[in-house]
């Protein structure tokens, strides 16, 4: 017994001494290093480019200005961090060059350094997303409402397009907060796109749908006046009643087909159980692109061109699509999580929208109007939608903005 | 729990029921009422932490059993708080002696609706750890049951030695019922030895104690066909982050260990109890069930140290109790930084980057108490009186590098209670007002306006909390107890319904609550 009192007096004491102190977060130099795309000659090196870093644990965001070498030179507290650059520059040549930078989800645990390769923007001028609304809306009840999710394309060039043969999808990872499964060995993105859900064509025969300079074309998930129409949602913010298209997934049976609304069609799909064409209200990978020949079906009934999701077990196949298909493409990141992980590659979209005020809400993401000649916007399309986007705004399915957002 | 807690659970409770049950014990010899009020005030060990204690017990074998209600209604709360309350209970309380050997045994059922609570799917979101889970669905009435089972055993092994162990066992499970409903339960055991080795003047005492208790909380859904509610994984100071998902699961598990020491002495006239106790805590929070996540919350070490001073003095007209007790307390909240990677089978695991301290909270608190009885005749209790005054000073601290964001306050709370007994034949009423003021001597808040610093922030959350815990108060409580006398040929010896009502009202405030306390129990 002696004993226990012993070991009581010990634990006591030592109790009082046990609760040493950790440290608080320590803060370490990181300098990032910027580079041209080799063999890129045309320009020197900017001294006005911004460097952003965004702490993804609180989105604290930090920037500093690269020196004339390409060094920025960070004091970051510790933690996971995106470095994001994205910048104009003219050529020797006359041209005017887009450069975008992604470093994703550095961990800063020490004094480092980085380094961001930047990539060439393949800005083409033609389709681009104007205006994605995925967030869904809320009902009286509460309840989430996704059927009046829309995306807007429009012709950003100077020339007549043709919508017909034109694709669109969302990438089959459905949300941003954790790392996508289509990697290489490197734990390098894929070239190519992999597909969920249901993938659809604008049908014709590449002349039946023009798109003059400055016009768009809607796509509704279900082409009703939304605000008014019984089985729709008097708090939806659209009436897409006037939409170009809607995505009718006509073997559900279940789905709601507007008689006024032209349906796409579809070219392929992974679910048989879905009966409407939703895109995560949390956040899609979203493209428009072009598949070779403009011939669908040669396309999926090329057994080469499906592949089942690495380390599943499950048989689905989903469509592949090559990276160089791609008209553009936008990656809306789940705001709310800690962490944003990438699943479109950086050529495609070096940065990310998203929208704040979390699903449910009503609000949409839409390109800022870069500049307005006469009646045509001119959007911004540097492909790096952190630069190109303004996020949580009230949707206006086919109407531009009366003046330049920058 | 193992086959081996079970076992000693078990074998303690027998030895509680039993007593219930069995006739041929000895009885208490007087004819006094409030029995086991007087019986636990003769032995001041009963306030420590040291079980061996039982043994300075007067020879009796004594018990309670009642059952309660308590019904609250009001808006002075904090917000994870309910603003409504229905809450029945059963308990029963024994002290026994068989050869030499006391025991002690505490059965307590509880089972409560509660609505108004918003943002929590903890059984008690206010036990201390900042890391806390919830929704903000509102509306929602949560259904709490909840079990506790103590035992204790001591024995004087020689004349200069008693052991003691007390174990504790405890389970509840709490369901909101409304989706997203968070099905939450909790287990929580701890086990006490001790000893006293007894001294011709004095006596020394010593106790460890180790207690784990883990809280298991399931997010479900069971009606609403919404895909996508969201849960909030708050982290102190109202930061938080929040994921929207169908299903979430959430796990609790804190061990701790505690030492301590007493001596009990002579002074004066008053016998003195002095108690030294530390105790250390650490409680992990993981989020998932195959994919295990901890950057959304964090470790909660506790570190408290307590001296708690009895001094007791027992005549044949009155008893005088002088208590003083002041702890220290210090909390760290240690977050994670962490990765997602994709192990060699392609699934998402979370590799841990670096922890860091984000959170310190510290607490002292100091009360001195005075309790004087006055008795008929040694036994019975003509009026009693209590006068106290608690004095508290927190502060806490959250480092948001380079920021660093605090909340400190200091109040002090002073109260007053008389009750008098009236006595007629076998009946006995004693009517007693007891009152409560809490005037907040110091406070600072210091938060942040930047919009990207707050955006992951639910300030009103805790705006509205550290209101609560600042503003200046007065409490009424009138209470009666009426008991009644059996023969003492009875197994029961007193019937006693006890009602209480408490009324707290916040002062420059419409904010108020009341609490309707009724208990019907007997003595045996």
């Amino acid at each position: 017994m002696r004993k226990f009192a012993l070991i009581s007096l010990c634990l006591l004491m030592s109790l009082l001494v046990i609760n040493c102190k950790d440290d608080v977060t320590p803060s370490y130099i990181i300098t990032v290093k910027v580079n041209y795309p080799d063999g890129f000659t045309v320009a020197n090196f900017p001294s006005d480019v911004v460097v952003t870093a965004t702490n993804t644990n609180n989105t604290r965001t930090t920037t500093v200005t690269a020196a004339s070498d390409g060094y920025a030179i960070f004091e970051l507290v510790e933690g996971n961090y995106n470095f994001t650059a994205s910048f104009a520059v003219n050529g020797n040549d006359g041209e005017e060059y887009i450069f975008n930078g992604i470093i994703s989800n550095y961990s800063l645990i020490s004094e480092s350094t980085a380094t961001m390769n930047l990539v060439l923007a393949d800005n083409t001028g033609g389709f681009i997303f104007k205006e994605i609304y995925y967030a869904g809306s809320l009902t009286v009840e509460d309840k989430g409402y996704y059927s009046d999710q829309f995306f807007e394309i429009y012709n950003n060039s100077g020339d007549t397009l043709y919508a017909d043969g034109l694709c669109i999808a969302v990438h089959e990872t459905t949300t941003t907060s954790s790392p996508t499964s289509w990697v290489d060995d490197n734990g390098e993105l894929l070239d190519r796109i992999p597909l969920t859900f249901h993938t659809w064509i604008v049908p014709g025969n590449g002349m039946e749908h023009p798109v003059l300079p400055g016009e768009s074309f809607i796509i509704a998930q279900d082409g009703i006046d939304h605000q008014t129409d019984e089985i729709g949602n008097p708090n939806s913010p659209v009436n897409l009643g006037n939409a170009d298209w809607e995505t009718y997934v006509e073997s559900s049976g279940k789905d709601l087909d507007a008689s006024a609304v032209s349906n796409l069609t579809l070219v392929y799909a992974t679910s048989t159980t879905m009966y409407d064409w939703t895109a995560s209200s949390l956040g899609p990978a979203i493209v428009i692109f072009r598949l070779p020949s403009n011939n669908w079906e040669n396309y999926v009934s090329d057994a080469n061109n499906f592949m089942a999701k690495p380390g599943s077990t499950r048989t689905t196949e989903y469509l592949m699509i090559d990276k160089s298909f791609v008209v553009d493409a936008v990656e809306c990141a789940r705001f709310d999580a800690e962490e944003i992980y990438k699943r479109l590659p950086a050529e495609l979209d070096a940065g990310y929208t998203y929208i704040e005020a979390s699903n449910k809400s009503s609000l949409s993401v839409r390109r800022k109007a870069k500049m307005i000649i006469g009646d045509r916007v001119i959007y911004k399309d540097t492909n790096n939608s952190s630069e190109d986007f303004l996020h949580d705004l009230t949707p206006t399915p086919g109407v531009n903005p009366t003046s330049a957002d920058e | 729990m193992t086959k081996l807690q079970i076992a000693l659970i078990l074998s303690l409770s027998f030895l509680t029921a039993e007593r219930g049950l069995a006739n041929s014990v000895q009885k208490d010899s007087t004819y006094s009422f409030h029995l086991l009020k007087l019986f636990t005030l003769k032995n001041q060990w009963l306030g420590s932490g040291n079980i061996a204690g039982l043994t300075f017990n007067a020879n009796q074998n004594i018990g309670e059993v009642f059952g309660e209600y308590k019904l609250a209604d009001g808006d002075s709360k904090r917000v994870r708080e309910a603003s409504h309350i229905d809450n029945y209970s059963l308990s029963t309380e024994s002290y026994l002696v068989i050869n030499d050997t006391y025991f002690f045994g505490k059965l307590a059922y509880q089972n409560s609706d509660e609505t108004g609570n918003l943002y929590t799917g903890l059984f008690n979101p206010y036990r201390g750890n900042p890391y806390i889970i919830g929704d903000s669905i509102p509306g929602a009435n949560i259904h709490k049951e909840s079990f506790n089972l103590s035992g204790g055993v001591a024995k004087k092994l020689t004349d200069n030695l008693s052991f003691g162990l007390l174990a504790d066992y405890h389970i509840g499970k709490s369901a909101k019922q409304k989706d997203p409903r968070p099905r939450t339960v909790i287990t929580d055991f701890s086990l006490h030895p001790s000893i006293i080795i007894h001294f011709p003047t004095n006596n020394l005492g010593f106790d460890l104690a180790y207690r784990n208790k883990k809280e298991d909380i399931d997010y479900l859904q069971v009606v609403t066909n919404d895909p996508d509610p969201t849960y909030f994984m708050f982290k102190g100071m109202g930061f938080y982050s929040s994921e929207t998902g169908e299903t979430k699961s959430r796990f609790f598990n804190q061990n701790s260990i505690s030492a301590g020491v007493q001596l009990d002495t002579k002074l004066s006239e008053f016998s003195s109890l002095t108690e030294i106790r530390a105790t250390y805590s650490k409680e992990i929070t993981e989020d998932g069930t195959t994919t295990i996540k901890k950057a959304d919350a964090g470790d909660w070490k506790t570190f408290t140290i307590e001296l708690n001073q009895q001094f007791t003095k027992y005549t044949q007209s009155a008893i005088q109790k002088i208590t003083f007790g002041s702890s220290y307390f210090n909390g760290d909240g240690i977050e994670y930084i962490q990765d997602a990677i994709l192990n060699d089978d392609n699934q998402t695991e979370y590799i841990t980057l670096s922890k860091n301290l984000k959170l310190n909270r510290k607490e002292f608190d100091a009360t001195l108490e005075y309790k004087f009885l006055k008795l008929y005749n040694h036994e019975q209790i003509n009026w009693e009186s209590r006068v106290y005054a608690h004095y508290k000073l927190k502060t806490e601290k959250y480092y948001y590098i380079p920021e660093i964001f605090n909340a400190d306050y200091a109040n002090i709370e002073l109260g007053v209670n008389f009750e008098k007994d009236f006595y007629f034949g076998k009946m006995c009423f004693a009517p007693g007002l007891q009152l409560n003021y809490r005037h907040n001597l110091d406070q600072e808040l210091n938060l942040s306006n930047d919009e990207t610093i707050t955006r992951r922030q639910n300030k009103q959350l805790y705006i509205h909390d550290f209101e609560y815990d600042t503003a200046d108060f007065i409490n009424i409580s009138p209470r009666i107890n009426c008991t009644y006398k059996l023969p003492k040929s009875e197994n029961i010896d007193e019937l006693f319904l006890k009602i209480r009502y408490e009324f707290r009202e916040v002062i420059n405030s419409n904010e108020n609550i009341g609490i309707l306390t009724a208990k019907l129990g007997f003595m045996f």
